[in-house]
């Protein structure tokens, strides 16, 4: 052992107890520093590890774009996969598919069903089950917590024909639905397989084994809609309605006539470690790449946008924990100095000595380094070890909080508790302890090490002259602490104020980030800088506490004073150690306190009633509803609409299609008389004499606006001042298929400009302060702004869309099938109805249109066998007026050289042209402006056709396999007479499909088929059934007669459609016998068919009628008449899709559908009818009298769709009620009514919660902070405790000679114990009283720097209780600390004390 | 060339039978306001093996004059000249860098101080061994070396003590026997019987006698004149000036008569 580290160990070991003291601090702020290191590598790995279960567990998904469906077997891709770094596991499932599904098996597709989503999964698959997450279970047969396991679920009825099922699709299905239960599933193609849409029981009925939780699972199944907005505590967002069920399954739902056994259309991979996602995306991508398989390959990334935001909100927590660490760190680093400047001021004549005898100044460094390091060793040692300990505690009492917490929301399981220990955080931890205790020794062995030699060995030899350089560094150092205060109070000035938000969320971080700078840091400079300043005039402040306390120490006054300064830097450690960590525990109690003090306002400002609930839309005329339950007292229904705000030219907000934006401009829609009577803590800030009940008159009536104040100080806004505000009247979807997947570009936003004027600046209405809580507020800034619904519903109405088309009706075909036939064209004479037309006296004026489905052609090739070509009036008058009265379309683009701003005002012409929809041009992206398209034309003669008079090609194959034997011819059954085809079935019933081709050189319409059986009485019953292709399901033509042999002839209805575009008919022959008991058979004889032919040929479209595209319109949205077509059957929310071609009606009469033209408009046979009212709110007596006359007088059924009313409807729905609760009656009571009544009428909840559950939550909250803070400052209070007992023992132990002096000179014993515990005492009372000041100086800064009308309401509040503990525990502290010291000094022999040295 | 070379460059040739030679030493002291004068002007010339004496009241400058011999301070003015190479070669002290400063403590400088000055946490040996340890010398001439010294000032079986369990005499011989362990040029003793009683300062006397006659340079300060009448040379230092110096030499044994 060198003689270094001989003597230092020699040293320590003679001073055992210092070291042994300063070693615990070391240990404890070592274990603090480290502990919240853990506790926030553990909250990162629960994060990570929830979003992992919660979220689903995939991180990576592969589809291939550029196959049918995108199936593919797992072969093609898999060796792609495994080679691939950090790649851990890789399933397969199914996925993009939909259903309908039925809760009955007494009802029927339309009305006893949903659509829904279906995802397929290999549960017995060993990575699949690895990739599986841990949904949210809400209702379950058992208590698998996995959708694999639970997937395996063996039911006594279904077998393994088990489903799990997401709670919206569960509302859809019925509330009462529930784990159990049986659900009935029409598989996909299911009209070809032979379930019928009319009656759910012959539908597949699976069991519901679980109910899950929107949010998590299901989002591994769309690439499209990663799981990042399903990441709130509080369940916003959701993959929606969705099922779960086996791989096999799942293929029997979705193959449909397809057999895609063994392939899949999802990849899955599990990827070993999050932040390796996006390399093995990119290495993902690119082996596909290089298959060069052209199937497109698309590879979604999962995780990396959570990481993004766990990252954030990680970076916050560790930040907040890393303030307590360093405190700690910076406490230990202060009290190792000043033990060491103790140690070195002992070893002063030793270190004299040392280098008397030869040893360098750099040896004498070493010595004392070493003792440092030494000391630093054991206590970093020690320190690191008990890191776990305390982390143990902090995260097991924090994460009990948080799971209680989040499992009274409900949303969102936390993981288990797992402390989780990585080496590199140990070893950081030691390292920074070791690093820090090395810093703290290195400057007093420095000064140790420079001391003269002279000096060391006779103290008495001090210069005094050094004292010379004190008055410019105090200068310095007075000049330093004003800066330290001055820039925290400038950056609290000049740094952008925070946001609204409380919890971090992903759409609020930026803001959060800028709000922590100025609550945290900005207040902390200004205490360094206050203790700063005062340890720089600590000599004026002893004076005053001594003489305070002089009754105390009587004889010792000046004796107490004068040692108190006498090694002021030592002095001034001790004293920064205890201000410092009492004033961060006063600083941190005033804020909490004040947050404590402020949540009922917090909660008032929050929930601005006692009970909030949100839902995606509800009707407002709930409102009565909901207020007749019991124990409410009074309901408001709010609505939050986007909207954009004209400012100096520049438009503020986004419309609701932006995808990035900075500014969100939500415009609150409030009932003004219930906010008058319940939001009375609104705080208006312009007009200052302004009562909110002035406020809302205002805004009742007039074009008045009220605007929050960041928004004012942010534009310079005034009250008075006026406002272009472009309301967003909602967002429009092309489509079914758009919505489902928010595909923007199908989608309208329908926006109008009002004019607004100011008519109050406010601070904050209660219940508005935060929405991005409730999901609503997108990202960077969020300003409030409010309006009645007076007014509201006024623009809304004003301006709704279809322009002046108010009712839209046609005639329902009758196919059979209810469903289809809504969307199902049908032609009609018009002069039928508008007789009942003009007898209505509040229909104005109407138009028709003439409206089907045709082929259209583009240089020589069809495109589009089905394209919707609408012929619309362009000059018209009288009540049948031009097109023009009713659209309000958009034309986006135009050939120069045509006259006119609208579609009817271009087609008004007598030129072969034509306008096309956005659609069309999205799907022809080579045609365009001035490109001619052919259009077939619906001209047909009739054309007889004998048995084997024409070669059609025919097809028999009996169905499914129900059959035993088949003899006979199979093919071309209509060549001649006695074909002879014999079909053995051992069934009950039989059925032999026949498809007849026609070949598609031209077009066909089916006239009639005639049939002629053999005589077979084996069979009760023969029918006849012919195919609808636009229905998919069998009509029945009539009965065979099976008795005598003839021929049964049938008509097609000629308003259907039979033959497919490649020309296919398709017949079915069903046989019944009710008592089989052995084979029996069916014969047929002959085939044949009445056929219209087209005149036109569609291998040649050049001959068809040619337009010139002269403009394009809008894509078609669901509420807009002037793009609608017969496809908009919306009602059912069936795709309107567009695609659409408008021409001049009179070319539409006379070129295109010249079959149904009449002799004159009145006579012609249109499709719709589109027609205006005087009033849109007698919308809906016109459509009930109108749907009355058209049934009665003209017959048939028909579809009259209310285009206003609905939309008028939607766009005044209800997102968020406000119930107010009568005096005495439980919230959380009322909620479960309000919940049950919103969701018993099929509306889904978003979140509720009440105001007693809010207050008692944030409560909770509040109270895990306090708890973590003040536990951590306890910790540091115990290491600035012991430096204070370090101080004053080894103070007095240094002054052993003077108090012996002192002893010889006459005091007393009692007076030496009054001086020793007088130091302390006001050493430590001047610490804590300054702590006291500079910490409610610094809460107080973080409570002033707390957002202004934001989410924490805080009333600034002085901790009384905590500063009386704070004191006394300092007292007792210091009262038993001294006493050894002060004892240990009395009791000193005088001679031994006065020799010495 | 760094500070050392140059330092040594300037070295000048000294008699060589000189240890070390004083010439004009001034030094002196701002304590407050006023001036003090330790030392004014002092010559001194110690030769090899010659034992000297300098004596004075309270403040007269001898600690003064101690320290500043002993590199433990620096004069205001004057040489301090020291034999550095036993062959004539002398170098002024003032001239010197820390790091020869250091070696000279180390190696060429025994001192003893008044209140023994021992290392309290290591024991006789290891306070004896501790200069010869910094010199890094060989570990088994060390304990050799050692061992010798404990025995020639009669503490050969007390080495293992701690000064704590060591009486001011034996203190004070352990003190001695550090300052010769690495056969140092001069002793410089200031103050060695202070603390002592009369046997012991006796015993202290006549070991410094003993090493006087084995060759070894002393330059002793003390305010006893008694003692001070063993030294070969007695100075008297007053008020920071040699004003008479005397010869000694007188035995032990009439000084102190037991």
């Amino acid at each position: 052992m060198g003689v270094i580290l001989k003597l230092a160990f020699r040293n320590m070991k003679r001073r055992k107890v210092r070291y042994i003291l300063t070693i615990i601090t070391l240990v404890i702020s070592v274990a603090l520093f480290g502990g919240v290191l853990i506790v926030s590598d553990s909250f990162n790995v629960m994060m990570l590890k929830t979003i992992d279960e919660q979220l689903g567990t995939a991180d990576i998904l592969i589809r291939s774009a550029n196959s049918t469906d995108g199936w593919f077997e797992p072969d093609e891709i898999n060796s792609e996969l495994e080679d691939v770094r950090h790649v851990e596991s890789i399933a397969y499932r199914i996925s993009g598919f939909n259903v309908y599904i039925s809760a009955t098996n007494s009802g029927n597709q339309v009305e006893n069903s949903t659509r829904t989503g279906i995802y397929g999964i290999d549960h017995q698959d060993v990575d699949e089950r690895e990739l599986g997450g841990k949904p949210f279970i809400l209702d379950s047969v058992s208590n698998e917590d996995t959708i694999e396991k639970l997937l395996e679920y063996t039911h006594e009825d279904t077998g393994d024909k088990v489903i799990v099922i997401s709670e919206s699709l569960k509302i859809q299905l019925g509330k009462n639905l529930k784990a159990n239960d049986s659900v009935w599933v029409l598989p996909n193609d299911g009209e070809f397989l032979g379930y019928d849409p009319l009656n759910t029981g012959t539908w597949l009925e699976y069991s519901v084994v679980a109910i899950i939780r929107d949010i998590g699972e299901g989002k591994d199944f769309d690439p499209e809609n990663p799981s990042e907005s399903a990441m709130t505590m509080i369940g916003v967002g959701g993959g929606g309605p969705g099922i779960f069920v086996n791989i096999n399954n799942a293929h029997e739902l979705v193959d449909g006539t397809e057999n895609h056994t063994g392939e899949y259309n999802l990849g899955v991979v599990g990827v070993d470690n999050i932040y390796s996602v996006s390399s093995v995306v990119e290495n993902i991508e690119n082996n596909l790449e290089d298959l060069n398989d052209g199937r497109n390959w698309k590879v979604n990334d999962l995780k990396s946008s959570n990481l993004e935001m766990i990252n954030t909100t990680m970076s916050i927590l560790e930040t907040v924990f890393l303030i307590f660490g360093l405190v700690a760190l910076i406490l230990s680093i202060i009290l190792m100095m000043n033990i060491f400047n103790i140690i070195k001021k002992e070893q002063e004549y030793e270190t004299g000595m040392f280098q008397a005898i030869g040893a360098s100044k750099s040896e004498t460094f070493k010595l004392f380094l070493t003792q440092g390091t030494v000391m630093g060793i054991i206590g970093t040692t020690l320190g690191t070890i008990s890191s776990y300990f305390i982390s143990y505690v902090i995260f097991s009492v924090t994460l009990q909080t948080i799971q209680s917490i989040t499992a009274q929301f409900g949303g969102l399981s936390i993981s288990n508790f797992e402390i989780v220990l990585y080496p590199a955080t140990l070893i950081t931890t030691f390292i920074v302890g070791l690093v820090s205790s090395i810093f703290a020794s290195l400057y007093p062995s420095w000064k140790a090490s420079r001391k003269p030699i002279i000096e060391c060995l006779n103290p008495i030899e001090e210069k005094s002259k050094r004292e010379k350089k004190h008055y410019w560094k105090r200068i310095i150092l007075f000049i330093s602490g004003s800066l330290l205060i001055s820039s925290g109070v400038l950056l609290m000035i000049f740094t952008p104020e925070a946001t609204t938000a409380f919890m971090p969320s992903a759409q609020s971080m930026p803001g959060m980030d800028q709000g922590m700078v100025v609550t945290m840091f900005a207040p902390i400079l200004v205490l360094f800088g206050i203790i700063w300043l005062i340890v720089l005039s600590i000599k004026p402040l002893n004076k005053v506490f001594v003489a305070l306390f002089s009754p105390y120490l009587r004889k010792t006054r000046l004796l107490t004073e004068k040692n108190i300064l006498r090694h002021r830097k030592r002095t001034s450690l001790t004293f920064t150690m205890i201000a410092l960590t009492t004033s961060f525990l006063i600083g941190m109690s005033v804020m909490m306190d004040s947050i404590r003090a402020g949540i009922g306002t917090t909660i008032d400002d929050f929930m601005g009633a006692d009970i909030r609930l949100y839902t995606f839309n509800t009707p407002r005329s709930f409102e009565e509803g909901l207020l007749n339950q019991s124990g409410v007292d009074d309901v408001m229904g709010v609505s939050h609409q986007n909207a954009q705000i004209q400012i100096n030219n520049d438009w503020i907000g986004h419309s609701l299609l932006d995808r990035e934006y900075n500014t969100t401009i939500m415009v609150n829609v409030l009932d003004t008389e219930k906010a008058k009577e319940h939001l009375t803590k609104t705080t208006i800030i312009s007009p200052t004499t302004m009562t909110l009940i002035e406020m809302m008159e205002e805004i009742k009536m007039g074009n008045n606006i009220i605007i929050d104040e960041n928004f004012a100080d942010d534009y310079n806004l005034n009250v008075g001042r006026n406002l272009s505000v472009r309301f967003s009247l909602g967002t429009t979807y092309a489509n079914l298929t758009a919505i489902l997947d928010t595909d923007d570009y199908n989608a309208h936003e329908d926006t109008f400009i009002v004019n607004m004027t100011i008519t109050a600046i406010i601070r904050s209405i209660q219940g508005f302060s935060s929405l991005d809580l409730l999901g609503v507020q997108g990202e960077g800034k969020s300003y409030n702004t409010f309006i009645s619904w007076e007014i509201y519903e006024e623009i809304a109405n004003k301006n709704l869309p279809g322009g002046g088309t108010d009712l839209v009706f046609r005639q329902l075909t009758q196919t059979g099938n209810p469903m289809f036939d809504l969307v199902q064209p049908n032609w009609f004479t018009f002069s039928t109805v508008e007789s009942i037309l003009n007898g209505i006296s509040g229909i104005e004026y109407y138009t028709t249109r003439m409206d089907y489905y045709t082929p259209v052609s583009y240089n020589g090739s069809v495109i589009d066998y089905a394209s919707s070509v609408a012929g619309i009036h362009t000059n018209s008058s009288g009540n049948l007026r031009s097109d023009l009265y009713f659209g309000n379309n958009n034309l986006v683009s135009q050939k120069l050289g045509y006259v006119g701003s609208t579609m009817e005002e271009l087609l008004n012409t007598t030129e072969n042209i034509c306008v096309v929809d956005e659609i069309f041009i999205k799907n022809n992206p080579t045609i365009g402006i001035g490109d001619n398209i052919t259009i077939f034309p619906h001209q047909f003669n009739l054309e007889t056709i004998s048995a084997g008079g024409f070669p059609y090609i025919t097809t028999a194959i009996p169905y499914i396999n129900n059959y035993t034997s088949v003899s006979g011819t199979t093919t071309d059954l209509i060549f001649s007479d006695d074909v002879y085809l014999s079909y053995v079935s051992n069934r009950e019933w039989l059925a032999l499909n026949i498809t007849v081709n026609l070949l598609p050189t031209n077009l066909y319409k089916a006239i009639n088929v005639t049939i002629e059986t053999s005589v077979n009485t084996t069979v009760d019953s023969l029918e006849l059934e012919v195919l609808n292709i636009y229905t998919n399901t069998f009509e029945n033509l009539g009965p065979i007669n099976n008795i005598i042999e003839n021929n049964n002839t049938f008509n097609f209805n000629l308003n259907h459609y039979y033959v497919d575009p490649i020309g296919d008919l398709k017949l079915r022959i069903i046989g019944r016998n009710s008592t089989y008991n052995g084979n029996y058979n069916l014969t047929i004889d002959s085939l044949k068919l009445g056929v219209a032919k087209s005149i036109y040929s569609t291998i040649t479209p050049d001959f068809w009628p040619k337009f010139e595209i002269i403009g394009i319109i809008e894509a078609p949205t669901l509420y807009n008449t002037e793009k609608y077509n017969w496809y908009a059957g919306f009602e059912l929310g069936y795709d309107i899709s567009g695609n659409s071609i408008f021409i001049n009606y009179e070319k539409a009469r006379n070129v295109i559908y010249s079959d149904y033209r009449g002799s004159d408009y009145s006579n012609d046979m249109v499709t719709s009818v589109l027609v205006h009212c005087d009033h849109p709110e007698n919308i809906t007596t016109y459509k009930n009298l109108l749907l009355q006359n058209l049934h009665f007088i003209a017959g048939g059924y028909w579809s009259i769709i209310d285009l206003k009313s609905l939309t008028l409807s939607i766009r005044t729905n209800v997102y968020d009620w406000f119930t107010w609760v009568e005096v005495g009656v439980h919230d959380e009571d009322v909620l479960e009514e309000q919940i049950n009544y919103i969701e018993d009428r099929g509306y889904l909840i978003i979140f509720a919660f009440t105001k007693s559950f809010m207050s008692s939550t944030f409560r909770t909250m509040i109270n895990l902070i306090v708890f973590i803070t003040n536990g951590l400052l306890i910790f540091a209070i115990i290491i600035a405790m012991i430096g204070l007992t370090l101080h004053s023992l080894l103070t007095t132990m240094a002054r052993r000679r003077e108090i012996g002096m002192l002893r010889s000179i006459g005091l007393s014993k009692k007076g030496v114990i009054r001086s020793i515990s007088g130091e302390t005492l006001i050493l430590a009372l001047l610490g804590v009283f300054t702590g006291i000041f500079a910490g409610i100086i610094q809460g107080s800064l973080m409570v002033e720097a707390m957002p202004s009308g934001g989410f924490l309401a805080v009333t600034w509040t002085i901790p009384w209780l905590t500063i009386g503990i704070l004191v006394l525990t300092v007292l007792i502290t210091v009262i038993l600390s001294s006493r050894y010291p002060a004892k240990w000094a009395a009791n000193l022999n005088i001679i031994d004390a006065v020799r010495t040295r | 060339m760094n500070k050392e070379r140059r330092a040594t460059a300037k070295m000048i040739k000294i008699d060589p039978s000189i240890v070390l030679t004083v010439q004009d030493l001034t030094k002196t002291y701002t304590i407050g306001n006023s001036t003090i004068t330790a030392l004014n002007k002092v010559n001194l010339t110690i030769r090899k093996g010659e034992f000297i004496a300098i004596v004075g009241p309270s403040g007269s400058g001898k600690t003064t004059l101690i320290n500043c011999l002993g590199a433990l301070d620096f004069p205001d003015s004057g040489k301090i000249i020291y034999n550095v190479d036993a062959k004539g070669m002398g170098l002024d002290i003032m001239l010197m860098t820390n790091k020869q400063h250091k070696k000279m403590r180390l190696r060429k400088i025994g001192l003893i101080f008044q209140f023994y000055n021992l290392f309290p946490i290591l024991t006789a040996y290891e306070n004896v061994e501790l200069p010869m340890v910094i010199d890094k010398k060989d570990p088994k001439l060390r304990k050799e070396k050692v061992k010798n010294l404990l025995k020639r000032i009669g503490l050969e079986e007390r080495m293992e003590h701690l000064p704590t369990q060591l009486s001011g005499g034996e203190q004070q011989r352990v003190t001695i026997a550090r300052a010769l362990v690495n056969d140092p040029l001069i002793i410089l003793a200031d103050e060695p019987t202070g603390e002592l009683d009369t046997e012991t300062t006796t015993n202290i006397m006549k070991i410094f006698l003993d090493l006087k006659n084995a060759g070894e340079s002393i330059l002793m300060v003390t305010h006893n004149r008694r003692i001070a009448e063993v030294a070969d040379r007695i100075i008297t230092l007053t008020d920071g000036e040699f004003i008479s110096e005397k010869n000694g030499g007188k035995p032990i044994k009439e000084i102190y008569k037991f």
